[in-house]
């Protein structure tokens, strides 16, 4: 049996800071006691971490991350963005649909689980929603490429693409949509939520029906959705309708990546009604909170991100939602590309997105040093939050018989983001070389040591842990 | 307000290596790390009295960094051509006075045994800057710290020292705190420069490993850290056998090849030819870290003695 004892850390019970001994057996937190007497038990430990000096967290959840496989592991990959991950205090997260081909079906999702196993920490996936007669979009291609070789069998392929597509618009929702595999791959453990696309961004999962909302509606747990200000007071009456009618339902609608005062506002709107209480969440990004579009023009190429970065007024927007309460969960919305990929002369083809599994949780921290957040916000916001949202058991919480899920900090330590130290496949971030107080030091997963932080020698070690779906 | 662990310098004297526990200087290394990157305005009603009986330029402008740096203000001398001493009055007459003016002295005197004293005589701490060939307790702390910061670790390590051990305190100091960390340590002097019987004995009642050898070759391949001092001229009874020594002993490039590849060479500086300057820009290269590291522990060891940390 495996027995960690970390001495001597400081825990936080709301807000007020606890000395205390947490004995970590078997990857459960066995014990949480000050000065904890193992020789009075006859406990003996394999290994001692001195956390003094040092915060004990429960690790980070992170329920949006895209990590890049299969697809386009030149950006990243399950075992580089969970490297990112653990040395940013995350010690879960949820990966994203996105990729090439889309976690859509249930043949995707088994290729993915067995991609994931590199993972160094716990994972879970987001499935896709698609449009399943794409095929007809994609005979159109490659109508329109034939018309421009052979004009003179122009009139014949327009006809015969044009009856497709009427013929679409003849089926119902769930023959247009994998609506299908949407509902079963909900019997999966490790699908917690299902993710519509209603804007535009990396990959090809756009959504124009709301139909297919109503339909999901009924047939999943959490809805995620990404989501522009435009559609979304339609998306949220919508909601409202359903849950009205459907009062025993426990569906939840998740919106992702809030970045306006107006999207903040109307959730706030919302979430007052009665019937759609505990059931309308929503996130906001450390990038959208973190900067504004003063910074975003000072870094140009690199803060391009889906959705874009606001005004100085919407960012202080979302840090009102934050302490009213608005904003349930912070979440990376981590999406890397390479530095060559967002240098890219050709300003309509730089992709949205930046990294950022290594710097939320240095950001939030610094916050709180600067007073701007409760260390017990941070622990609520990007832990406690989305454990309890995504009905994750045993997790969010350092409590006696949680998962032996830990970050120790050092709160008060400085360190200056640099983009040749991080972790990540794509070597840069968007805060590189702000200096920030409060570094991950120690990193457990399921009571494994994974990551080490040395301040004296400012090495990083990793160490080869398996990794484990969230059940 | 976040170190759990309670402060154990607060409000002690720091005169020699010797009065520090294995956790006392670990805690301070810790919070010289903490201090390295930024300079939190721990001390800013503190006045730091600076008292230089003779003259010393790294280890004056370092501590009076130090100071600043945590928003302490610094008064003092390092002439006492320009002091009452020149008056005549006594040593004890003048820390008595000072122990009114500052929270606390950090002194330098060339005589033996006067920091010891002046922390008798002072209801203030008393940090000592050296005094003559006795003690230097923070320049170990430096070299402990550049150690750690260079090696990644302190305990285990294999370290040698060359060239003048006989009147070298740095050497004697850094060695017998080196052995709270279970090193393995290795005296390489010529003849007639040993370490003096005394501390040797010392070290062994401490259970301190250490050997002793006049050929640097024969251990070049064992050691994580070689720590040179100066020969310097005036012990030797004449000039070629000073050269002959000297040049046995020189630190060059060519002969790093000899030596573990990341061997860390250390001094305590000022140099002369003991290294080729063809080390300075290999990563071997410890004594300028050395002198930048001086400010992080001498912040870490004023916060700590004045309990804001």
């Amino acid at each position: 049996m495996t027995r960690i004892l970390i001495k001597n850390a400081t825990i936080y019970e709301k807000n007020k800071p606890l000395q205390a001994d947490i004995l970590v057996e078997e990857g459960i937190i066995s014990k949480i006691e000050p000065n904890l007497n193992l020789k009075a038990n006859k406990i003996k430990v394999d290994k001692t971490i001195d956390a003094t000096g040092l915060t004990a967290l429960p690790g980070m959840i992170d329920l949006h991350v895209h990590c890049r496989e299969p697809g386009a592991t030149h950006k990243e990959d399950f075992l580089t963005a969970s490297h990112a991950a653990v040395a940013g205090g995350i010690t879960t997260f949820f990966d994203m649909p996105n990729n090439s081909p889309t976690t859509s079906t249930i043949a995707t999702l088994e290729e993915k689980r067995q991609l994931a196993k590199k993972a160094v920490m716990n994972y879970g996936f987001n499935f896709g929603v698609v449009k399943i007669a794409q095929n007809i979009v994609s005979n159109d291609v490659k109508a329109d490429k034939k018309q421009n070789n052979k004009s003179s069998k122009k009139n014949k392929e327009t006809k015969s693409a044009d009856k497709q597509v009427t013929k679409q618009s003849k089926l119902k929702i769930d023959e247009q949509y994998n609506l299908e595999e949407a509902k079963e791959s909900q019997k999966y453990k490790c699908v917690k939520a299902i993710k519509v696309y209603l804007g535009q961004t990396t990959g090809n999962l756009m959504i124009d029906d709301l139909k297919v909302l109503e339909h999901l509606f009924l047939t999943t747990k959490i809805v995620m959705l990404h989501i522009e200000d435009d559609n979304l007071e339609e998306v949220l009456e919508l909601f409202s309708n359903y849950c009205k009618k459907n009062t025993a339902s426990k569906t939840a609608l998740y919106i992702c990546h809030v970045n306006s005062k107006k999207m903040v506002e109307l959730i706030k709107r919302y979430k007052k009604q009665k019937h759609i209480e505990e059931r309308l969440f929503c996130e906001v990004t450390p990038h959208h909170l973190f900067l504004n579009n003063e910074d975003a023009k000072m870094l140009g190429r690199l803060a391009y991100v889906k959705p874009i970065i606001l005004t100085k007024d919407d960012q202080k927007a979302l840090w009102r939602a934050l302490e009213d309460g608005t904003i349930d969960v912070v979440a990376t919305d981590h999406a890397p590309h390479t530095l060559e990929e967002k240098n890219n002369p050709d300003i309509t083809k730089v992709p949205a997105g930046m990294p950022g599994l290594e710097t939320a949780l240095p950001l939030l921290l610094n916050a709180v040093h600067e007073g701007q957040l409760a260390i017990g916000d941070v622990i609520r916001l990007y832990s406690t939050a989305p454990a309890k949202l995504f009905r994750l058991k045993k997790k969010g919480r350092l409590k006696e018989g949680f998962d032996a899920d830990i970050v120790l900090v050092q709160q008060k330590l400085k360190k200056r983001i640099i983009n040749d130290n991080l972790l990540t496949k794509c070597k840069w971030n968007a805060f590189s070389n702000r200096e920030l107080f409060g570094v991950p030091v120690y990193t457990l997963v399921n009571g494994n040591l994974v990551y080490v932080y040395d301040k004296f020698t400012d090495k990083k070690t990793l160490h080869d842990v398996k990794g484990k779906e969230v059940e | 307000m976040f170190f759990a662990k309670k402060n154990p310098l607060k409000g002690r004297d720091i005169i020699s290596i010797h009065d520090l526990s294995k956790e006392d200087i670990l805690y301070l290394l810790h919070q010289a790390a903490d201090l390295a990157t930024y300079n939190p305005r721990l001390l800013p009603d503190k006045i730091i009295a600076s008292l230089f009986f003779e003259p010393s330029t790294r280890t004056r402008l370092s501590f009076d960094a130090a100071a600043k740096r945590l928003g302490a203000q610094v008064i003092g001398f390092d002439n006492i051509e320009t002091t009452s001493l020149k008056k005549g009055e006594s040593f004890k007459d003048t820390i008595k006075m000072i122990e009114q003016y500052a929270d606390v002295i950090v002194i330098r005197h060339p005589k033996e045994g006067s920091a010891q004293l002046a922390a008798d005589l002072s209801h203030v701490p008393v940090i000592n800057a050296g005094d003559g060939s006795n003690q230097h307790p923070t320049q170990t702390l430096v070299d402990l710290y550049t150690i750690k910061k260079e090696k990644g670790k302190l305990e285990g390590l294999t370290v040698g020292f060359l060239g003048d051990l006989k009147f070298g305190r740095t050497v004697h100091s850094l060695a017998s705190a080196l052995g709270l960390f279970n090193a393995n340590i290795v005296f390489i002097a010529p003849k007639g420069l040993e370490m003096p019987e005394e501390y040797l004995k010392e070290l062994q009642s401490k259970s301190v490993n250490f050997s002793q050898t006049s050929d640097l070759q024969s251990v070049a391949q064992t050691l994580d850290v070689l720590y040179v001092t100066r020969i310097q001229e005036e012990r030797f009874k004449n000039k070629k056998d000073y050269k002959k020594v000297a040049g046995s002993y020189t630190i060059s490039k060519e002969l790093l090849a000899n030596f573990k590849q990341d061997v860390l060479v250390m001094h305590p500086l000022p140099r002369l030819e003991e290294i080729n300057q063809d080390v300075d820009d290999t990563p071997n290269q410890g004594y300028f870290k050395q002198a930048g590291n001086a400010v992080a522990v001498r912040k870490a060891i004023l916060a700590s003695v004045l309990g804001r940390v």
